[in-house]
């Protein structure tokens, strides 16, 4: 016995009778939703890596050596590892400048070809007696100080069953893993003074992925500075350079604000070819659909001869519509689902800009979103064919059709 | 009384004056009857038929079929009534072409909330009308003769008690209109009224009603009153 022929099953067969049409009308929603979805959780993780580098930047100046601006931005930003040193004395002709709360050292190492990582990483090492940059996220992720001889690492770092990591033949605990930050602090390691001198020890010993020759007792290579309330930063600068030559001094808040800038612009970016996708498939759905009506109006009128309800007409074309659009962002939102999370480094990488993935709930709301338009803009498209299909009299559209 | 019209004027505008595509037409029809509008092209005759389908709407008069006026019937009880007390057989071919023969005929069946299958009496009237072995083929691959008859098929699916016929012989070699003409008149002994119209003068002479149309108006005529030289 042959199968029941439901209205539902009419425009299954409907679509199904002109294949390329359809799957050129799903083609543009799988389209507009893979850049609805993808875009808003792009937007979304450049605002989360923006607000996490705002609370990280515990400094407001970093002094380096004269021409590392640029590298120590790269640090902070993209996790690229470098290596760069002054001499400590630095450290001890700037900290009576004026206008200085509080400052701190640190000494940066870079390996090679390490097991837990892919790429080379930056060790960050700190003075626990004066750091007020790392301590306090360290704190709030193991709730005391880091001992000697233990590393915290960043998030993207892998640390193995043991919650230990291999350095230069050596294995050293990992204290903590930090939450991620969108920044290049995520493919760092953070280490005590005392455990850099191992570190460094060890690297000299065994000769092999270790760039730099600097020694952690006479050399540091950055001192971050707070700023003391009341005094204004240009000023401060200008008192530091005053105290020492060959450093340079980089802003946290001219890296937030360049941050901010190309988040700005390429979120306007972002929004704006959203709008014209979701605007261009409207009007090519609405221009695909107001043919397709108009070429099967003796169709739409021999449906009504056989008793169709203008009602029954509408619904036809709607649920045609529907299909499209039902299909279309599924498609859509599963491929843009498997492009953005797996790749999601990959992403960071070229925006080269902080990224971090939004929760897992704001995700379900993004994609539900998506998932709402793209199912709406179908029926939205049809609407006025569907209309104008059930107000037509039947006879002069059925002559018209010969 | 299954079909009473009274009256009935369909007025159009052609170059800013009123035309009567239809003018001042009165038609009884009982259950059974079999009548024959004949016409030259353009004397109203689809016109009628499709007032009295309800694809059209008059500018006056008035249509009851089985009871019920069709001018009062919202959308809804006028869709149901022209799907199951009325067939129709356009004039136009009308077959969905994402359809099979056999869907094609069971649609009308399936437009409307219905127990059961209409399967077996598809198949049953393909059979009647010799189509057959097309049930599973596509309407573009028939010939203009089978298209014909699958719209009969489809117009018989609900059992009517009103088929309207539009030129259903148009087109058709004379054993195929001879077969097809006395299946019409085997459907209105059955109890079905038939209203067909046609200039084909040899599906003339099977009913029990001849009408003559003429620049919108109808008149009974006697058979041998009709000429080829008229229509």
């Amino acid at each position: 016995m042959a199968q029941a022929l439901s209205m539902s099953k009419f425009s299954y067969m409907n679509l199904k009778r002109k294949p390329f049409r359809t799957v050129a009308l799903v083609l543009a929603v799988v389209a507009l939703s893979f850049v609805l979805f993808s875009g808003m959780v792009l937007s979304v993780s450049l605002k989360n890596g923006l607000n996490n580098v705002k609370a990280r930047f515990g400094a407001d100046l970093i002094v380096v050596p004269t021409g590392y601006e640029g590298a120590q931005e790269s640090i902070l930003l993209t996790g690229e590892p470098s290596c760069f040193y002054f001499k400590k004395s630095v450290l001890d002709r700037i900290k009576d400048a004026e206008g200085i709360s509080k400052l701190t050292a640190q000494f940066y190492l870079t390996t090679l070809g390490e097991e837990c990582c892919d790429l080379p990483v930056q060790i960050i090492g700190f003075d626990p007696a004066t750091d007020f940059s790392i301590q306090p996220w360290i704190r709030e992720t193991i709730g005391g100080k880091i001992e000697d001889g233990a590393l915290i690492v960043g998030s993207d770092i892998h640390i193995g069953d043991h919650y230990s990591v291999k350095f230069y033949g050596k294995e050293y605990p990992v204290a903590a893993k930090l939450d991620e930050t969108g920044t290049g602090l995520d493919q760092s390691v953070f280490a005590t003074t005392e455990t850099i001198k191992d570190l460094f020890t060890r690297a000299k010993e065994k000769g092999m992925n270790f760039l730099s020759d600097a020694n952690p007792d006479a050399s540091i290579s950055s001192i971050l500075i707070k700023v003391e309330d009341g005094y204004a930063i240009e000023q401060v600068i200008s008192n530091i350079l005053k105290t020492a030559e060959g450093i340079q001094i980089v802003r946290t808040q001219n890296i937030i604000a360049g941050i901010t800038k190309s988040l700005g612009s390429f979120d306007m970016f972002l929004h704006m070819f959203s709008a014209a996708f979701l605007v261009l498939t409207l009007v090519i759905l609405t221009l695909v659909f107001s043919v397709t009506a108009n070429e099967r109006k003796k169709e739409f009128a021999t449906l009504r001869i056989l008793g169709a309800t203008r009602k029954k007409l509408a619904g036809i074309l709607l649920r045609e519509s529907l299909y499209i659009s039902v299909t279309g962002g599924i498609i859509g939102i599963a491929l843009s689902v498997l492009f953005i999370f797996p790749f999601n480094v990959f992403i960071e990488n070229t925006l080269k800009l902080p990224y971090i993935q939004p929760s897992v709930p704001l995700i379900v709301v993004i994609l539900a979103g998506t998932l709402i338009i793209s199912i709406a803009i179908g029926p939205i498209a049809s609407a006025k064919s569907a209309a104008k299909i059930s107000r037509a009299e039947t006879y002069i559209t059925l002559r018209e059709g010969e | 009384m299954l079909l009473e019209v009274k009256g009935l004027d369909r007025k159009y505008r052609q170059s800013n004056k009123p035309f009567y595509a239809v003018r001042d037409v009165n038609l009884q029809m009982n259950e059974g009857d079999h009548f024959t509008i004949v016409g030259r092209s353009g004397s109203g005759k689809s016109t009628l038929l499709n007032l009295i389908a309800g694809l059209l709407t008059p500018t006056a008069g008035e249509i009851r079929i089985d009871g019920k006026n069709m001018l009062s019937l919202n959308d809804n009880e006028a869709s149901l009534l022209r799907n199951s007390t009325i067939g129709y057989i356009p004039q136009e071919q009308s077959m969905l072409s994402c359809l099979t023969v056999l869907d094609n005929v069971r649609i009308p069946y399936f437009l409307w909330r219905r127990e059961g299958d209409a399967t077996e009496r598809a198949l049953q009237l393909l059979e009647g009308l010799g189509i057959a072995h097309l049930a599973n083929a596509y309407p573009h691959h028939l010939s203009g003769g089978e298209l014909r008859r699958v719209s009969i098929a489809r117009a018989l699916i609900n059992n009517p008690k009103l088929l309207l016929a539009d030129e259903p012989t148009n087109d058709l070699d004379i054993k195929t209109t001879d077969h097809i003409m006395r299946l019409f008149a085997e459907i209105a002994k059955s109890g079905t009224a038939v209203l067909l119209v046609t200039h084909d003068l040899d599906a003339i002479g099977y009913g029990n009603g001849v009408y003559r149309m003429d620049d919108g108006k109808l008149s009974q005529q006697s058979i041998p009153g009709i000429y080829a030289s008229d229509i």
